[in-house]
């Protein structure tokens, strides 16, 4: 019988990780056969003919569901009573209050979102989370990691960057991500230890209104440190990688956090807080501190300019890359999503 | 030096500035001023935009259609903005009331 799976996501855009991830598993399913389509409630018009709208989704009995969720939707819910064995796979979904300040549609479908999710969860054949920290939350144990096919484990790590000291961050310009410690991070370590160093922040605004907020709080706090980029396709955001000495992350909030993951695959050593799903996804690969700004700046100082210590982690994270390796994640995605 | 090194290297570094500017601050406590605030709406026009490649005329056409709706949208706004600060303001009566119910038992 020829498996068909579909794919639901609460919203997809171009530079969303969970849509990333979502294609990646529908090239991936589609060389072993299977067929299906993708669908979406909210879909960016970038997207082009990619992802379908979620009323052109009809099911049939025998097919599988793969729900990614993310926020709350409206209509999300009535794929609950179509026909089809589903899977819940949760990215989680950012706590509301992050959000009450600087957008408030944002922060009612993420306190809707939580709230709906483990009504959700009991409504699913299987529950997964793309970390055991959101597994957790719905109290299961099954985890499938996010499917990152560009995410390979080369045998030669490459070569450190010979450009200006660069701390990178990858991640969308939103509160729980803390951007403005970033910057406040970059001003004390050019003030006191780095006078050089750079920050480049990669990532799309919330919206425009806060991407102004963070740009003038970096032109303040560290004037000429800070470089914001937006819309880099795959072979400019490599070249970002390549170009970084370290990998800094003040998040608050994660469910998962690729770009960690991406770090470790172009041997950029990650210093960052534990905090969510970062622990988990850093393993003992990078340096954790739950520590006050001026320490996380040192943690940097000491990873962009000890020798010995940039290859340990260096080496660290090579290894770390294997578990999050296609080859890995797909067997688990088979297991999964097979009834 | 060894991670657990620097680790340990780094907890108790202190540069001694007072940071300010934009700071972001988690909304846990949603006070009644709070409610006050959000209570009456008001909509930014830069975020009426479009996302597209040529969204330039797109974005111009939607802020037109803003401006010219804005009487409909206007009295839309007041009077939902009108009712949620009827119920807020009804809400701080309510505080108050229950405040000043559990207030301190009489004395003996």
């Amino acid at each position: 019988m020829r498996m068909v799976l579909h794919q639901v996501l609460s919203g997809a855009g171009p530079y969303d990780a969970i849509t990333r991830e979502a294609l990646a598993i529908r090239e991936l399913v589609g060389s072993w056969g299977w067929d299906g389509a993708d669908h979406a409630v909210h879909i960016d018009p970038r997207m082009g003919r990619r992802i379908r709208a979620l009323d052109d989704l009809a099911p049939a009995e025998g097919d599988t569901l793969l729900i990614h969720y993310s926020a709350y939707a409206p209509r999300l819910a009535r794929v609950l009573d179509m026909p089809g064995r589903k899977v819940l796979l949760s990215h989680n979904v950012t706590p509301a209050r992050w959000f009450w300040e600087h957008d408030a549609q944002i922060g009612v479908q993420c306190a809707l979102g939580r709230r709906q999710l483990p009504a959700f969860a009991a409504r699913c054949d299987v529950v997964a989370g793309d970390s055991l920290f959101n597994a957790r939350e719905l109290g299961s144990e099954l985890v499938l990691p996010l499917v990152l096919p560009s995410i390979r484990a080369d045998p030669e790590l490459p070569e450190q960057p010979d450009g200006p000291l660069t701390v990178l961050f990858v991640g969308r310009l939103v509160p729980h991500k803390r951007q403005d410690e970033l910057i406040r991070a970059i001003g004390l370590l050019r003030r006191h230890r780095d006078p050089e160093a750079r920050l480049v922040l990669v990532g799309e605004p919330l919206h425009e209104r806060y991407a102004a907020a963070l740009a003038e709080l970096a032109d303040e706090a560290a004037p000429g440190g800070v470089l914001f980029e937006r819309s880099l396709d795959d072979a400019e955001l490599e070249a970002r990688y390549r170009a970084a000495h370290v990998f800094l992350c003040l998040s608050e909030h994660e469910g998962f956090c690729v770009p960690v993951v991406e770090a470790f695959a172009h041997g950029v050593p990650v210093v960052a807080r534990p905090r969510g799903a970062v622990t988990e996804t850093v393993g003992g690969a990078g340096l954790l501190l739950d520590g006050t700004l001026d320490e996380m700046v040192e943690l940097t100082h000491l990873a962009l300019t000890d020798a010995q210590l940039r290859a340990e982690l260096r080496a660290r994270g090579r290894e770390r890359v294997a578990d999050y390796g296609i080859e890995r994640t797909s067997q688990l995605l088979r297991e999964l999503l097979s009834p | 030096m060894k991670p657990e090194e620097a680790l340990e290297r780094a907890k108790g570094a202190s540069f001694g500035e007072d940071l300010s500017g934009f700071t972001i601050e988690p909304t846990d406590e949603i006070t009644i001023e709070r409610l006050m605030e959000w209570a009456v709406i008001e909509t930014d026009p830069d975020l009426v935009r479009s996302t597209r490649w040529w969204g330039a005329p797109i974005t111009w056409l939607k802020r037109g259609l803003r401006h010219l709706m804005r009487q409909e949208l206007g009295q839309a706004y007041a009077q939902q903005s009108r009712f949620n600060l009827m119920v807020v303001t009804r809400l701080q009566e309510l505080e108050a009331f229950v405040r000043d119910a559990d207030g301190p038992p009489p004395g003996p």
